[in-house]
């Protein structure tokens, strides 16, 4: 650990921007050193970024995008790889490549959703458990929280989606409403260790009033945590969904979702092998560069956590 | 000690009644009609009705909670409307194979995860440390599914080493079971050309259940170990003269065994989740499978006694873990 | 006769992102058989880093930038694990700061000392003592401490047992060995204050009786007081002055020092701060140049600024490293 600065602010005219924030920038320069020295987080965001512009721009950056609209083209059924069809074609003659890539904006939404919800939901509930006095609410709030983590999370979807019937609107719903609990986890236990900080205990004695301190002490010291768990989320919601898909639960085949594609294309295994290939690689790497992304936050922002 | 053992079995208890609650929340909340549910989607209007009136489903929520309670307390989980049978058997059949997937696969995820993370953690970012990166990170981020197809096309179809799926050919016969493990059963039996076929039929499911787990059992382990090594009393240790193997391997491995154990309960719990995907690849016929083909054909009441018999499966073994760190953590023992 | 151990002009940094801290700064000390020495200085000053550098368990990336440590004429600062066997616990051992964390929770106080017994004997090249050996020696052990019921003692886990008690484990470890030198690290620093009396009583009776040679880390000048004969003032990586305690303490001659021992409690129970110190201790990434207090001595000069002090002294046995120092 570097000893503080003591650097002497002697400055007789008013401190610029640069002095005044000294060691803000300073600790962003370190975050950002951190970042850029690991490999695995640069790749990670390299890899969010790159699903990113193929969400925003994807029907503008698909070779084919007539044939993600159902286009049947039945000269070109099922081809091997090549280079007018990187990835070949499936069984209605449309290219693959295309396919996947418009199909990302579809799972981005999914996991942006799922995440979303869940973090919505669970946040709030987290902060009131934490930060309540009344031990009935939070005992109440952290057993029924129990009780969703008590299955995981994938056979609550699949009951879920059962009760609900199958559909993408219903399996994102399912995912969402098992997602919540890990962030009440999360949440509730930094605000009960923050709750109990000096700087809290100074302003409630100074006379600020609850809302105003959730926000301003509470909120910001649980940030860290959050972020990174929300980009870990991203990745895992986007293969839970692709997971209930690939199931016959989630997305209905014509539609370009991963997962369903994959379910299509395990009925023409082994002979048309290269069916799964660009849809399940699409789905690795959205993981793959959340979580890497999610590990390199984690590391700079919340390090005593790492490696849980 | 036992006063803890009894407190956790009371806390499982508590929280399968919830279960239960929740599982008929979700099957009375959800819009659509549950008779209409339960008699499936070709039910005509008058069978719906007679299911409803059978079901009791005309009777008002509370008095249906309090029905569908006692029946589970009973056993029973009502009847599957593919195979018309009661689902309790039903599971009790397709158990034993998940079970046994299960249990090769944490035992391919702890028997690999534990030395590779220690190992890494001794040579931090040596060449076996970067490439356990690389594993512990892909683990997570391979979809279970495409895994397996990927192994299928290669190990199965390709080099033509294993099976494609299935738990034995269909030409054996399962030996008579004893425990439900074909593995053990066929031991015990003396049936050894029936474990080499159950043994390569489970490889590759296995391989593919186990990698997440082998991945995250890994990534703690090394992590802790790490935290372990820098510890006070491992310093202390050193400072004692004591020899490197030994701290390494008794001192800080048992402190760096304790979170990792709970990452080990953690990680069960997310493998009978993934059965579900990974048994519908490989057509293991256990449990997972079985509540797949039943959501699939809106056959509801095996989904639900799937969802609490993993749930129950996943509270046991959490508070075996739980006795098991008492057992380790002499600070917990005395609470 | 030469010394048992010799720090010469000993450097060492530790790698920072802002830069290399240069945690040590050119220390000499040295130490004969049967004395003791203390080192005292405000935290963040080295004396730590110094002890556990003697022992080769310092920091992990810390760099030795230049000089030696040399214990029975050996330098021991580059040692690999294999050599440092049969030095460590055996002839040079330690008392650590803190008795709840250096000690192992997962373990019994007898398994501990057992295995550190059996690590001894087998770095001198004995028969690893049996179950029943082990447990009649961790009792001895335990009973020279001045445990009572070491029988007992030696079942229970670190978190069953009192502050005092933890401590007492860690110095029967630390004597497990039969030790010829034995660095004390703030041993009384996390006790209360009567039990850290008694434990100071117990180090100055084994001292005693056992004729060791002790280097004891403090930032309590009464403990150093108590139980050392010599002693060395470190500040910000410097050993600025080093004499016999009673000396020092009487009519200390550097400025730091001085501010140091006036900063002392009062018998009423009156704390002043460091009066004689103003400010804090510098950047060791970016410490002042010549001398490093400059910045906060009331007697600094340009020639501070701009040279290092040599250590001196009109009496050898009593030097000060402070081109102002009055030394009549």
């Amino acid at each position: 650990m570097a000893p503080p600065d003591l650097a002497p602010a002697l400055a007789e005219a008013p401190p610029s921007f640069r002095v005044r924030h000294a060691s803000t920038i300073r600790q962003w320069r370190l975050y950002a050193h951190l970042f850029r020295r690991s490999f695995s987080s640069m790749l990670g965001l390299a890899l969010v970024v790159l699903f990113l512009v193929l969400a925003a721009f994807g029907p503008w950056l698909a070779p084919y995008p007539g044939d993600t609209a159902g286009a049947v083209k039945l000269s070109q059924r099922l081809l091997p790889p090549s280079l007018a069809h990187p990835f070949g074609t499936d069984e209605m003659g449309a290219d693959l490549l295309s396919r996947v890539i418009v199909g990302t904006r579809i799972s981005l939404w999914i996991g942006l959703i799922i995440t979303g919800v869940g973090a919505g939901i669970g946040v709030p509930l987290g902060i009131v458990a934490g930060y309540t006095r009344s031990r009935l609410l939070r005992g109440a709030i952290m057993r029924l929280t129990d009780l969703f983590l008590a299955v995981p999370g994938l056979a609550l979807a699949l009951a879920i989606v059962a009760a609900l019937g199958p559909g993408i609107a219903n399996c994102i719903a399912a995912l969402a409403l098992v997602w919540w609990p890990g962030y009440v986890r999360l949440v509730a236990a930094k605000t009960l260790s923050v709750k109990e900080e000096l700087f809290v205990e100074a302003s409630r004695a100074a006379g600020a009033r609850t809302p105003w301190i959730l926000w301003h002490h509470i909120l910001p010291n649980c940030l860290s945590p959050i972020i990174v768990k929300l980009s870990m989320d991203m990745g895992l919601a986007v293969l839970a969904a692709a997971s209930l898909g690939f199931i016959g639960l989630g997305a209905k085949p014509p539609d370009p979702e991963w997962g369903a594609m994959i379910s299509v294309a395990r009925s023409y295994m082994p002979d048309w092998w290269w069916y799964s290939a660009c849809p399940g690689l699409a789905i690795f790497l959205t993981v793959l560069g959340f979580n890497l992304l999610g590990d390199g936050l984690r590391d700079i922002l919340d390090p005593k956590s790492a490696g849980r | 000690m036992l006063r803890f053992a009894l407190g956790k079995v009371l806390t499982v208890a508590g929280t399968m009644l919830g279960l239960a609650v929740l599982t008929f929340l979700i099957t009375n909340v959800a819009p659509g009609d549950p008779a209409r549910l339960v008699a499936g989607p070709e039910a005509t209007a008058d069978m719906v009705e007679t299911i409803r009136r059978e079901y009791g489903l005309d009777r008002p929520l509370p008095v249906q909670l309090g029905l569908y309670l006692r029946d589970l307390a009973t056993g029973d989980l009502g009847q599957s409307i593919v195979t018309t049978r009661p689902v309790l058997s039903e599971i009790g059949r397709y158990f034993p194979a998940t079970f046994e997937l299960v249990l090769v696969a944490m035992a391919i995820g702890v028997g690999l995860g534990l030395p590779l993370g220690i190992l890494s953690a001794l040579k931090r970012d040596g060449a076996l440390d970067h490439l356990t990166r690389i594993l512990s990170i892909s683990g997570v981020a391979l979809p279970a599914f495409w895994f397996g197809i990927l192994l299928q096309l290669y190990f199965a179809v390709h080099l033509e080493w294993l099976p494609v799926s299935g738990r034995l050919p269909l030409s054996e016969v399962p030996p008579a079971p004893i425990t439900g493990l074909i593995l053990v059963d066929s031991l015990l039996r003396g049936q050894f050309e029936t474990f080499r076929e159950a043994f390569l039929h489970i490889l590759l499911p296995a391989i593919v259940l186990s990698f997440p787990c082998l991945a995250a059992i890994l990534r703690v382990n090394r992590a802790e170990m790490i935290e372990a090594l820098q510890a006070d009393h491992v310093v202390a240790a050193r400072a004692h003269g004591l020899a490197p193997f030994r701290i390494v391997a008794v001192y800080a491995l048992r402190n760096a065994l304790l979170p990792t154990l709970a990452m080990i309960g953690l990680r069960f719990g997310w493998m009978l989740g993934s059965t579900v995907l990974v048994e519908t690849v490989f057509d293991w016929p256990g449990i997972g499978l079985y509540a797949v083909s039943s959501a699939l054909a809106s056959d509801f009441k095996p989904v639900v006694g799937v969802t609490l018999a993993i749930g129950l499966c996943f509270m046991t073994v959490n508070m075996l873990i739980d006795l098991a760190y008492a057992w380790i953590d002499p600070r917990l023992r005395a609470a | 006769m030469s010394a048992l151990l010799a720090i010469e002009d000993y450097h060492l940094a530790i790698p920072t992102f802002d830069g290399p801290a240069r945690v040590l700064n050119g220390i000499d000390l040295a130490l004969e058989e049967g004395e003791t020495l203390g080192i005292v200085g405000e935290s963040g000053c080295g004396k730590t880093v110094l002890a556990r550098t003697i022992l080769g368990i310092g920091p992990d990336r810390a760099e030795r930038k230049q000089g030696r440590i040399l214990f029975e004429g050996r330098d021991v600062a580059d040692l690999s694990a294999r050599d440092w066997r049969g030095i460590r616990g055996v002839k040079i051992a330690m008392i650590f700061q803190d008795p709840m964390t250096y000690l192992n929770p997962l373990f019994t106080i007898g398994r501990q000392l057992g295995d550190a017994i059996a690590a001894h004997a087998r770095a001198e090249g004995q028969a690893r003592p049996g179950r029943a050996a082990r447990r009649v020696r961790a009792a001895t052990l335990l009973d020279q401490v001045g445990l009572r019921e070491p029988e007992r003692v030696l079942d229970y886990y670190p978190h069953q047992l009192s502050g005092g008690m933890r401590q007492r484990v860690l110095i029967a470890l630390a004597l497990s060995g039969k030790p010829r030198l034995l660095i004390a690290d703030e041993p009384t620093t996390a006790l209360d204050v009567t039990v850290q009396a008694q434990v100071l009583r117990l180090l100055r009776d084994l001292v005693e009786t056992l004729g060791l040679t002790v280097v004891m880390i403090s930032h309590d000048v009464g403990a150093i007081a108590a139980l050392t004969g010599r002693v060395a003032v470190m500040y910000a990586g410097n050993v600025v002055e080093e004499g016999p305690t009673a000396r020092v303490l009487a009519r200390p001659l550097h400025p730091y020092t001085q501010g140091l021992l006036a900063a002392l409690p009062e018998i009423d129970g009156a704390i002043r701060r460091l009066s004689g110190v103003p400010g804090t201790i510098p950047s060791l990434i970016d410490p002042p140049p010549g001398c490093r207090f400059h910045p906060r001595c009331p007697r600094a000069t340009a020639l501070c600024a701009a040279e290092r002090p040599a250590m001196r002294g009109a009496d050898p046995a009593h030097r000060v490293a402070c081109h102002h120092a009055d030394l009549a």
